[in-house]
């Protein structure tokens, strides 16, 4: 307020100083999004209440209201303190499902917020909460490769993630899914010494829960031929695109989950997904696995 | 560690985002009026004299 010469200005001048002002101070505080251009037109416009005559003659007064940075500052603060209660997770699972819902469905409801500061500001904060969701879900919920999935889709221009680990190859392979899957496509083909399935015309889904959220429906590619034991080598890529193109409702993960509060929980987290997709937060890039596999008579798969 | 929004002191008793200090400064400056006790300064100010001039 000592920028300006208060002791010349007017009643209404005070008024819309003390506006601009407050408003200057509530957007300083914010750590999510980036309020530098606006803080220093509303510096400007502290300089020069003196000298106006209108409010509307203010270059912020219509960029941002005193309202919403007051609402801004006060969502941001929620949006902290709840962050802070899942990071610690004190909670049990139906009750960070309450959480979840309460403390930040509000920063993915883009609908009604037009005011471009306040959209940036959310964006910001569902980066945030997805970094969370990360780390919780990858220590917590030992989804290591779901939570290493979402944060690379977090990147700016995210490139197609070539899966190398041994342990997730494995667990591919251990899966039970995938097992039946392979045992179905060898008897079909049982009588060829070799075939080749291109991509598109077989998929599966996962058994273990870390595989189906990170890679859910898998496209199979497939190139075998069969040995002299009779046991059959595979080259196998399996491909999917990780995204989040539609509402999920939680009987979609609940035959999969088999547990009423996991399958909210996911189809929840799901869904808010669905939306800092289609804001850009969160970028689709291709999911692709290479192995190849040796499958014996009795069915046992081990790598080549 | 509550700070005063406006002078980041420590606010001992308050609640609120500003410190009564600073808080009564801006009544003063606007010579309005202050409300009664019990009630958000903060939010009385934005309430009672800026919302009718759709500042809030």
């Amino acid at each position: 307020m000592q920028r300006t010469n208060i002791s010349k200005i007017n009643k209404d001048q005070k008024i819309w100083l003390v506006d601009r002002y407050l408003t200057y101070q509530y957007l300083d505080k914010l750590k999510y999004g980036n309020f530098e251009k606006l803080k220093k037109q509303i510096n400007e416009d502290i300089e020069k209440v003196d000298k106006i005559e209108k409010f509307e003659e203010m270059i912020t007064a219509k960029k941002i209201k005193l309202k919403e940075a007051y609402d801004l500052y006060k969502k941001e603060t929620k949006f902290k303190t709840n962050l802070a209660k899942v990071e610690n997770n004190q909670y049990k699972e139906d009750e960070n499902i309450k959480l979840l819902i309460t403390g930040f469905s509000y920063i993915f409801n883009m609908y009604k917020n037009k005011n471009q500061y306040e959209k940036n500001s959310f964006k910001a904060m569902q980066y945030a909460f997805w970094q969370t969701v990360i780390e919780v879900g990858g220590r917590y919920f030992n989804y290591k490769l779901a939570a290493e999935l979402l944060q690379h889709s977090l990147e700016k221009n995210p490139k197609d993630f070539i899966i190398k680990d041994e342990e997730i190859i494995n667990l591919i392979i251990r899966d039970e899914n995938f097992k039946n899957k392979i045992k179905e496509i060898l008897d079909k083909y049982n009588k060829q010494q070799n075939f080749y399935i291109s991509q598109g015309k077989e998929s599966m889904a996962f058994k273990n829960s870390d595989l189906y959220f990170a890679i859910h429906k898998a496209n199979i590619e497939m190139k075998s031929e069969k040995n002299e034991d009779s046991n059959w080598k595979a080259d196998i890529t399996l491909s999917d695109t990780f995204d989040f193109t539609k509402f999920k409702t939680p009987l979609d993960y609940y035959f999969d989950a088999n547990n009423i509060p996991k399958s909210i929980l996911s189809s929840t987290l799901y869904n808010l997904a669905f939306i800092s997709q289609k804001l850009g937060v969160i970028k689709e890039y291709n999911v692709i696995a290479k192995l190849t596999i040796k499958i014996q008579k009795n069915g046992e798969i081990e790598m080549f | 560690m509550h700070e005063c929004l406006l002078c980041q002191k420590d606010m001992k008793k308050s609640k609120n985002e500003f410190g009564n200090g600073c808080i009564n400064n801006i009544y003063k400056f606007l010579a309005i009026e202050k409300p009664t006790r019990g009630k958000n300064k903060e939010l009385f100010l934005y309430k009672k004299h800026y919302a009718k001039n759709k500042y809030f």
